[in-house]
C-alpha cells in the first residue's frame, strides 16, 4: 500500500473535517448549556435547629419550582443541592467545602451566624458565593466582611433598632427596660443593636429620656433559667426585651410563669422567635409578647410573590403559619436568578458584580442590595401574639411592616459597626 | 436579703434533684449492669413525648392526679421498651468488650431521636404545670415556685426510697450482691438473666417517669434527649461511678455550687458545674463514694 498522499488528497480531508465539526457545533449544543444551573442551600437539615432548616428547604424548593415551571433561568433549570450545617462552624465550612468541589460555585442559606462567619473566609479561595438568607450578626458585613458574601435578608442592627422604634412609639410609658439575652455573638448583637434604636427613637418621639438597665446573660441552650427571672423580677424596669429564643424563649417563659414574670412587664419583645413561642404554648402564650420576623405572610396579602408563596408552602406542607425562614430562602434563590439572568451566566465574578446594586421583588415587595457592604435594605416585620380561647390557644393581636429608613447603618464593610448613639 | 442568700440554693436543689431524678436510672443500670447507657437521655426523651401526647389526648394538664398518673404510665411504657432493648441489644453484648455496648447505646440514641422525629415532628412543645404546682410559696422577698418544692421532695424521696431498698432490704440486698459479683451470685442460685432483665427495666421506667415528671419543666423537641446528659454523667462520675448515694450528693454539690457561681459571677453563667467538677475529680478522683456498687 502506498502511503504517499497528495497535497491534494490532504487538503480535501482537511475540508471534509472543517465541514464535519461546523456541522456537528450546529446539531450538538455544548455541553454547559443543557446543564442545570446548580445552587446550594447550606441549612441545619440535622441537629437542634432542624426545624428552621426544614423551612429553608422548603421555601428554597417552592421558589426553584416556581422559576423552572416559568422556563428557568437563560433557558436553564435550576437544580438545588443541599448540604447539612448542624448549625455547627465546623460542619458548614464543610459543606460549603464540598459544594464548591462538586462544581457548586453558588450558595445560599446559613442560618447560624456562627456558620456565616467560618464559611466567609473560604470563598474566595474556592470562587464561591454565598447569599446568607438568615443569619443576622452584624460582623458579616462589617468586620468580616467577604466580598464573596452576600445577605437578602435584615440584620441584627436594622431588625433590632426598628424593634426599638416600634416600642418607642406604642409604649411611650415605659422608660426602663432590661433583658434576658444569651451569652452568644448574635446575643450580644441584637441587644447592643436594641440599646441603640432606644437611645435614638425613645427621646425623639417622647420627648423624655430612657433607661436601659443592664441585661441578665444566661447559658446559651440552658435548661434552667429561675436564677435569671428572679433577677428579672427584682428589677425595677417595666419593658423585658427576652434576647433569649426559640426553644430556650419556651423553656424561659414556661418556668417564669410561677413567678408571675409576664405579668410584672408591661411589654415584651423578642428578636425573632417568630411563631415558635405561641405555637409552643398555646394557651400560655405571653399576652402581648412582640417577635421579630424574617418575613411574615399576612403583612404581604395582595402581593403577588407573597400569596403565590404562602399558597404552594400550605399546598405542600399543610401548616398555614410559614415562618419567616420559608420567605427568606425563596428570595434568596430569586436574588440568585435574577442576578444570574443579568450576568449571562454563573460565573462566580460575573455573578458579584450582578448582585451588587441589585434590585429585584420578594414576597416582602423591593430589596436591593447594597454594593458597599452586599447588605440588602428591605422591610422589617413584627408581630403580637396573645393566647386565645381557640382550639390553637394563640392568636395574632397585630403586626406592623417597619421601612428600613434610617435604620440600616452606613456601609463600612471591614469596619466594626459604630454603634451611634449606644456607646456601653 | 433572704432572696440573696436562699434563693441560689433553692434553684442549686431544685436542678439538682432535677439531674437526679433523670441520672437514678442511669446509675442503676451501669452499678450492676457496668453499661453506660448513652440512650438513657433518649428513653427519657421519649417518656417525656408520650406523656404529652397521653395529656393532650385524655386529660387536663391542669389536673396534678393526672399529670402523676401520666407519668407512671409513660414509665411504664418505656420500661417495656427496655425489655425489648435488653433482649435483643443489651443481653447479645453481654460478653464481649465494653466497646461494642457503648456503640450500641449511641445507636439506639439516634434510632430514639429518629422515631421522635417520625412520630411528633421537630416543632417545639411545652405543657405547664399543672393547676395545684403553679403558684409560689412568699416568704418576704423570697418566691419559691410549688413545682420547685415538689421536685426536691420528690427526688429526696426517691433518694430515701432507694437507700432504704438497697440498704435496708432483701431486694437491696440481691441487688448489691449481683452488682458485687455476678459469677458467684449466679453460683448461689441467684437468675442474674433474669435480674439484669429488671434492672433495665426499672432503669428505662425511671427514665420514662422522670420525662413525665420534668414535662412541666422543659421544652419538649428532639434535642431533650441531650439536655441532661453532660450533668448526669458528670454526677455519676464524680458520685463514684454507678453509686446512688455518691450520684444524690454529686448532685447537690455541684448543682448548688453552680447555681452560687452564676449568681455571683454572672458573666460566665453555667460554667460551675463543670469547674467544681473537675476539682472534685482532681481531689478524689476515685468518686465521693468510691468502692460501693450501688
Amino acid at each position: 500500500m502506498s502511503n504517499d498522499f497528495s497535497r491534494r488528497q490532504i487538503t480535501k480531508s482537511l475540508a471534509v473535517f472543517g465541514a464535519a465539526s461546523a456541522f456537528g457545533s450546529f446539531t450538538r449544543p455544548s455541553f454547559a448549556q443543557n446543564q442545570p444551573i446548580r445552587l446550594g442551600l447550606i441549612a441545619p437539615l440535622s441537629g437542634s435547629q432542624e426545624v428552621i432548616g426544614r423551612y429553608q428547604l422548603a421555601g428554597a424548593t417552592i421558589a426553584v419550582n416556581q422559576i423552572n415551571q416559568a422556563g428557568g433561568v437563560l433557558g436553564r433549570k435550576i437544580e438545588l443541592v443541599t448540604r447539612d450545617d448542624k448549625a455547627a462552624p465546623a460542619a458548614g465550612v464543610a459543606a460549603a467545602k464540598d459544594l464548591a468541589g462538586n462544581g457548586v460555585n453558588l450558595m445560599f442559606g446559613v442560618l447560624s451566624s456562627g456558620v456565616a462567619l467560618a464559611i466567609a473566609p473560604t470563598l474566595q479561595a474556592d470562587k464561591s458565593v454565598l447569599v446568607v438568607s438568615a443569619a443576622a450578626a452584624n460582623e458579616l458585613t462589617h468586620d468580616q466582611f467577604s466580598p464573596n458574601v452576600f445577605r437578602t435578608a435584615d440584620h441584627a442592627y436594622s431588625r433590632q433598632r426598628a424593634l426599638a422604634k416600634l416600642v418607642a412609639a406604642d409604649y411611650p410609658a415605659v422608660s426602663d427596660w432590661t433583658a434576658i439575652n444569651p451569652q452568644t455573638a448574635i446575643g450580644t448583637s441584637n441587644w447592643d443593636s436594641f440599646v441603640d434604636g432606644m437611645l435614638q427613637f425613645y427621646p425623639e418621639l417622647n420627648k423624655k429620656p430612657v433607661t436601659i438597665t443592664d441585661a441578665i446573660w444566661a447559658k446559651f441552650g440552658a435548661t434552667d433559667y429561675k436564677n435569671e427571672i428572679v433577677q428579672l423580677m427584682r428589677s425595677k424596669s417595666e419593658g423585658l426585651y427576652c434576647g433569649v429564643y426559640g426553644g430556650d424563649a419556651v423553656t424561659m417563659f414556661g418556668q417564669a410563669a410561677a413567678y408571675g414574670l409576664t405579668k410584672k412587664f408591661k411589654a415584651l419583645v423578642d428578636p425573632g422567635s417568630e411563631f415558635i413561642i405561641a405555637q409552643a404554648m398555646g394557651k400560655n402564650t405571653p399576652p402581648g409578647l412582640w417577635s421579630g420576623f424574617h418575613w411574615f405572610y399576612g403583612a404581604y396579602k395582595g402581593h403577588k410573590i407573597n400569596d403565590d408563596l404562602y399558597d404552594a408552602y400550605v399546598k405542600a406542607t399543610g401548616d398555614k403559619h410559614p415562618a419567616g425562614y420559608v420567605g427568606e430562602a425563596h428570595t434568596s434563590v430569586l436574588a440568585y436568578a435574577s442576578a444570574i439572568q443579568k450576568a449571562g451566566g454563573t460565573d462566580t465574578d460575573k455573578v458579584i458584580s450582578a448582585l451588587e446594586g441589585l434590585e429585584f421583588d420578594s414576597c416582602k415587595g423591593i430589596r436591593k442590595i447594597r454594593k458597599e457592604d452586599h447588605q440588602a435594605i428591605c422591610d422589617i416585620n413584627f408581630v403580637q401574639f396573645g393566647p386565645d380561647d381557640s382550639e390553637q390557644g394563640w392568636k395574632i393581636t397585630g403586626h406592623k411592616i417597619i421601612k428600613d429608613e434610617g435604620l440600616s447603618e452606613e456601609p463600612t464593610p471591614g469596619q466594626p459597626l459604630k454603634f451611634l448613639y449606644n456607646k456601653r | 436579703m433572704l432572696a440573696l442568700l436562699f434563693t441560689p440554693l433553692f434553684n442549686g436543689l431544685f436542678t439538682a434533684m432535677v439531674v437526679f431524678l433523670f441520672a437514678t436510672g442511669l446509675t442503676l443500670v451501669f452499678g450492676i449492669l457496668r453499661i453506660l447507657n448513652f440512650a438513657h437521655g433518649g428513653f427519657f426523651m421519649i417518656g417525656a413525648y408520650l406523656a404529652f401526647s397521653l395529656t393532650r389526648l385524655f386529660a387536663s394538664d391542669a389536673s396534678t392526679f393526672a399529670y402523676l398518673l401520666i407519668s407512671i404510665l409513660a414509665g411504664i411504657a418505656v420500661g417495656l421498651c427496655g425489655l425489648v432493648v435488653e433482649r435483643l441489644v443489651f443481653r447479645p453484648l453481654q460478653h464481649v468488650d465494653e466497646a461494642y455496648s457503648l456503640i450500641a447505646t449511641y445507636a439506639l440514641l439516634l434510632i430514639s431521636e429518629g422515631a421522635v422525629k417520625a412520630i411528633w415532628g421537630v416543632s417545639f412543645h411545652s405543657m405547664m404545670t399543672p393547676a395545684a404546682l403553679s403558684g409560689a410559696v412568699i416568704v418576704d422577698d423570697l418566691v419559691i415556685p410549688l413545682f420547685a418544692i415538689f421536685i426536691i421532695g420528690l427526688g429526696i424521696v426517691c433518694y430515701l426510697l432507694m437507700e432504704w431498698i438497697l440498704q435496708h432490704t432483701a431486694t437491696g440486698k440481691l441487688m448489691r450482691s449481683v452488682a458485687s459479683d455476678p459469677w458467684m451470685a449466679g453460683m448461689l442460685g441467684i437468675n442474674v438473666p433474669r435480674f439484669y432483665s429488671w434492672i433495665v427495666i426499672i432503669g428505662f421506667f425511671l427514665a420514662g417517669l422522670a420525662g413525665g415528671l420534668l414535662l412541666p419543666n422543659q421544652t419538649l423537641s428532639p434535642n431533650l434527649a441531650s439536655v441532661f446528659v453532660v450533668q448526669a454523667f458528670g454526677v455519676l462520675i464524680v458520685g463514684g461511678m454507678g453509686n446512688i448515694r455518691g450520684t444524690f450528693i454529686a448532685s447537690v454539690l455541684l448543682c448548688v455550687i453552680d447555681s452560687y457561681g452564676s449568681i455571683i459571677f454572672t458573666e460566665v453563667p453555667g460554667i460551675f458545674f463543670y469547674v467544681a467538677m473537675a476539682a472534685m475529680l482532681l481531689a478524689r478522683p476515685q468518686g465521693l463514694i468510691a468502692g460501693a456498687r450501688l
